[in-house]
């Protein structure tokens, strides 16, 4: 046939049913290239594949066989790939469009080439068999569903010039990638209506609802994939996978908050890329020590093996004790003076945590309204007074507090019986210049240097086995990482009779901040640090920077990441305000969304229960049909008993054609049939016992001939009826 | 070839069936594996149609012919006009050379006409295009009109006049092939493809008798019974006003066609009705159902449409248009009224 014969034949709703075919082809090849190639391969890709469906139905009218088809795109991709190879390394093209430009028209034409090349095989096969209509459509769903995989680990979701962009308006995209999908459904839907067959269009239209339906209920369910949580070791966090490896790991939870040190020989670094948290800084600040401390717990009570949490009321308690549900103040935050000034930060935890966490040293906390549960567990913001004075400056204080008890004293001095700590301590303080001989914080600080010159970085060390770890890493080979450092500094440091803990939480550099005001904390940004107690000051972080360090120094975090969640974070507003309006509109949303769902579920019962009482309803019409009806009704009830066990009629087959052509599947079927038609154009009356006993015949031969399992296939498909015509 | 189906056919329906299985009976005797051909044979005889077949040589036109006018002979042996005749049109033929012509007789001194070989009931046009326009003309008025003209003198032909034309599909050197008007005038084309392996081996096998003597062992049929099934066919076979549109509906599908430049005319219609009754009546239905139009619709449409340069596939073209009738026949019979 020649195009014209096809052309008059499909008509112009055909024409433009191609035409929409071959967009779909061509949308989906640009979307499929478009997050790996620049634009110019965007649009060749969607010519290409526009072009290619078009060619694919011409060739699929010719006698080209479909094998021959496949087997030739195949090799002409291989051919187009080869193509791409000489043009990108051969120097011919280079030399006349720069190497730029070589390499953007290879990637051009290879676009143009394979989109071409697979669409038009893709059309020839869906053409000749509905097989390779999956190929077609798995293009297109492999292309938009792609757009959609979580990147950047899990904290965005594509496509980010979409995503980033509605994060920072401060909306959830879920919604949005809802539309998006409810959208290219109903686009499905309206171009499965133009399904020519009404039977299959029902059908595809009960599916396409159904799985509407289920997007629609399980996405405010199941929400956006949460961050996969990692880089855990320090009990900070409180999600599953924290402190699932580690050989000494035996521990099982009691509480909630059973936040614990461990010695590890090998401390787990997998996923600890993953972002735990975005901290949003109210106010410009710099450490003076260059790092941000986020403390989250401290360790004061040595147990005979390593420090622990103190259970003691008196002991640690300038710290966040629970998550607050209503603003709290710290009762022994120190002091705001010339040395601490306030600084308020939003803090937004995207991994479950034992205990909340804040710059050193929080004044008051209070709980906010979560922007975007989906992204975060928790916001909330906190008061910190942040120290502002040079450590230097610190030389002239008093460790420890006037106001300390004896037993206080005694509790942040505890050195293990080992009495190396002692002696080492002495050895270290003994290289102070002689007028700070006696100053215990420039004791302090010179166990610090020491430790840091001393000691070496590394993540795998075999202590863990010692019945002390801190001495086999201090009077060993002094390789460990900040668990080690923080354990031996505080020893040493105590040994000196200054009062120290060990504090855990996060350390990131000021410079991650990048001038920005959010702060991006991932697991990998766990950290325990020595503190030690100067009056005037409280709790001041005297870290070890080692200077030796085996294992390779981490990459920065994801700058955009980092300034997108805090863009989201900055959405956050205290819990009174929200509690009027924003969370009366997200439940009115979720309502609803199920509300939605559950019309579109009855709906689709309905319809379900519509399709079976017309299937009864024309099986049993035959028993109180009018004598004048019955040929029609019989022969029609039938008609759908022999459609149920998958025998229909041809479009354009006349009835008794059919009746002839399932003779030897069917053959009590003719002579119902012949009835029929004599009904219909015939002048006689039909004899109603005849035509039932024909149908009874045509029943028992179905009964005989077909296996249970068809039979009933066919029973209980509410649709069958639909078919039979 | 006949359905074994019960039906409500009435007495004079049922004797028109009769002649056609007797008829057919005889044919298909003569003519082995050709059970499709004498059907529509029989079909056009009985709507008083003409029938041109479109084979190679050999295939066996000339023994259906000949079978068709034997069994007529001996039905009816006391007719004056011959059963059976065959022209063989050649070039050189004359318009009176078929139609007969005046003859001076000597003993009367008058001039008196003498019937050329179209009076008979049954004739054999043999390659019919390979004689000049002018014949053909001729023989193409015979068979609309049922009457010759012969020096402004027209002579009746008899009632039961039909014609079985010919023409190879190929060989066409030499030869004049019949414009589409004139192919208006047959009832139906008919190709004929060669045989079945079975059936050509069943014609090896009665090689010691001919086949005309092997097809006289069936009786014969008589003038008056064809003409009495024709009548009873026209009268008694009912229509449904449906299948008319439908038919009316398949032939302006066809005119509307792009890819067809001249579509049937009217007269194919007025023609096709009785053929659909006739296979109506050998089927043994007293109406015509869709099946009869599924059936009839390629061969009577086929040598009546002009299609448009390029379009090679006519029978698709006919099976696409036809299928879009009966589907609409075959859900319409579902529905109520």
């Amino acid at each position: 046939m020649t195009a014209a014969v096809q052309r008059s034949s499909l008509g112009v709703a055909g024409a433009i049913a191609e035409l929409g075919r071959a967009t779909i082809h061509g949308l989906g090849w640009s979307v499929l290239v478009a997050t790996m190639a620049p634009s110019g391969s965007v649009l060749a890709a969607f010519l290409g594949g526009l072009g290619g469906c078009l060619i694919g139905a011409k060739v699929a009218r010719t006698r080209v066989r479909t094998s021959a088809v496949v087997v030739g795109a195949v090799l002409l991709i291989a051919l187009v790939s080869g193509l791409r190879a000489s043009l990108t390394h051969g120097s011919m093209l280079a030399a006349m469009l720069g190497p730029v430009g070589a390499l953007r028209f290879a990637g051009t034409l290879t676009a143009l080439l394979v989109a071409a090349i697979g669409s038009a095989a893709m059309r020839v096969g869906s053409r000749r068999r509905a097989i390779f209509a999956v190929l077609e459509l798995l293009l297109v769903a492999v292309a938009f569903a792609q757009l959609f995989v979580p990147h950047r680990h899990g904290a965005i979701n594509r496509p980010f010039y979409l995503a980033d962009w509605i994060i920072a308006l401060g909306w959830d995209p879920t919604w949005l990638f809802l539309f998006m999908g409810g959208t290219a459904t109903v686009f499905g839907l309206v171009l499965l209506l133009r399904e020519q067959r009404f039977g299959r269009a029902v059908i595809n239209l009960g599916v396409i609802a159904l799985l509407l339906a289920v997007i629609v209920v399980a996405t405010p369910m199941i929400g956006m994939p949460p961050p996969p949580d990692g880089g855990g070791g320090l009990g900070l966090r409180s999600d599953k996978s924290e402190g699932k490896d580690g050989e000494s790991e035996k521990q099982d939870r009691g509480g909630p908050a059973a936040s614990e040190l461990e010695f590890r020989n090998k401390y787990n670094t997998g996923g600890s890329r993953v972002p735990v948290a975005v901290v949003l800084f109210h106010d410009d600040y710099s450490p003076p020590s260059g790092v941000y401390y986020f403390r989250q717990g401290a360790f004061s009570q040595y147990n005979g093996r390593k420090l622990v949490v103190s259970g003691r009321q008196d002991i640690d308690n300038d710290l966040i004790p629970y998550f607050p549900t209503r603003r709290i103040e710290i009762e022994n935050a120190p002091p705001t003076n010339d040395n601490r000034g306030p600084l308020e930060t939003t803090i937004a935890l995207m991994a479950d945590h034992t205990q909340p966490f804040a710059l050193e040293a929080p004044l008051e906390v209070e709980p906010l309204d979560n922007p975007s549960p989906n992204r975060f567990r928790r916001v909330y913001r906190a008061t910190s007074a942040v120290l502002t004075a040079d450590y230097i400056s610190m030389l002239d204080g008093y460790v420890g507090s006037p106001a300390w008890s004896k037993e206080q004293w005694a509790h942040y001095t505890e050195v293990p019986p080992d009495t190396r700590y002692a002696e080492l301590g002495a050895e270290i303080s003994a290289a102070l210049p002689d007028e700070l001989e006696n100053n215990p914080i420039a004791k302090a600080f010179a166990v610090t240097g020491w430790l840091g010159r001393e000691g070496i970085y590394s993540l795998k060390n075999d202590h863990s086995g010692a019945n002390d770890p801190t001495a086999s890493f201090l009077f060993g080979d002094r390789t460990g990482y900040c668990v080690h450092f923080s354990h031996a500094a505080t020893y040493l440091m105590r040994s000196l009779g200054v009062p120290a803990r060990v504090a855990t939480g996060y350390a990131v550099s000021e410079a991650a901040r990048q001038g920005g005001s959010s702060l991006l904390l991932s697991g990998a940004a766990s950290h325990a640090w020595p503190e030690i107690y100067i009056d005037g000051y409280g709790w001041v972080v005297l870290d070890v920077y080692p200077e030796r360090a085996l294992d390779p120094p981490e990459q920065p975090m994801d700058a955009d990441l980092q300034r997108l969640l805090g863009e989201l974070a900055r959405g956050a507003s205290p819990l009174p305000l929200s509690a009027t309006d924003l969370p009366k509109l997200k439940e009115l949303a979720r309502r609803m969304t199920l509300t939605a769902g559950t019309w579109l579920l009855s709906l689709l019962a309905c319809l379900v229960m519509f399709l079976y009482s017309v299937k009864t309803w024309r099986r049993l019409a035959p028993r109180w049909g009018s004598s004048r009806a019955l040929p029609r009704l019989v022969y029609r009830a039938e008609l759908d008993r022999i459609g149920e066990v998958a025998l229909r009629r041809d479009p354009g087959e006349s009835r008794e054609s059919f009746a002839n052509r399932i003779r030897d599947q069917l053959p009590s079927f003719a002579p119902l049939t012949t009835a029929h038609v004599a009904a219909a154009y015939g002048v006689h009356e039909a004899n109603p016992l005849q035509l039932r006993d024909e149908a009874a015949r045509v029943r028992s031969d179905i009964r005989d001939r077909f296996p249970v399992w068809k039979r009933f296939l066919g029973l209980v498909t509410p649709w069958s009826w639909l078919r039979s015509k | 070839m006949q359905q074994a189906i019960q039906s409500s056919i009435d007495d004079t329906l049922t004797g028109a069936r009769e002649v056609a299985r007797r008829l057919g009976v005889r044919l298909s005797a003569a003519i082995r594996g050709r059970d499709d051909v004498v059907e529509l044979v029989l079909i056009a005889l009985f709507a008083d149609g003409h029938v041109l077949l479109e084979d190679y040589p050999g295939s066996g036109k000339t023994t259906l012919a000949r079978a068709l006018g034997n069994a007529l002979e001996e039905g009816d042996g006391t007719s004056e006009v011959a059963a059976f005749r065959r022209i063989q049109f050649t070039p050189d033929l004359l318009p009176s050379d078929i139609t007969g012509t005046n003859i001076f007789d000597v003993e009367t001194s008058h001039f008196a006409f003498r019937r050329g070989p179209v009076f008979a009931h049954i004739v054999l046009a043999d390659e019919i295009n390979r004689t000049s326009p002018k014949v053909q003309a001729a023989m193409l008025e015979a068979m609309a009109e049922k009457q010759v003209t012969v020096d402004n003198h027209s002579y009746l032909l008899d009632d039961l006049f039909f014609v079985i034309a010919t023409q190879n599909p190929l060989d066409l050197a030499g030869t004049y092939p019949l414009p589409t008007p004139q192919l208006d005038r047959f009832l139906f084309k008919i190709e004929m493809k060669h045989i079945d392996r079975a059936s050509e081996l069943e014609v090896l096998d009665q090689y010691p008798r001919a086949s005309l003597e092997v097809a006289s062992d069936h009786p014969g049929v008589s003038r008056a019974e064809i003409l009495a099934a024709r009548r009873h066919t026209r009268g008694a076979v009912h229509v449904a006003p449906v299948v008319k549109e439908a038919l009316v509906d398949l032939a302006r599908l066809l005119r509307s066609d792009s890819r067809v430049l001249q579509g049937a005319s009217t007269r194919a219609l007025v023609l096709m009705l009785p053929a659909l009754q006739a296979r109506a009546v050998i089927h043994g239905r007293d109406f015509v159902s869709p099946e009869d139009i599924e059936a009839l619709a390629p061969h009577v449409f086929k040598h009546r449409l002009e299609c448009a340069p390029g379009v090679e596939d006519v029978d698709a073209l006919i099976a696409e248009a036809t299928a879009v009738q009966i589907e609409k026949l075959a859900r319409a019979s579902l529905r109520r009224g």
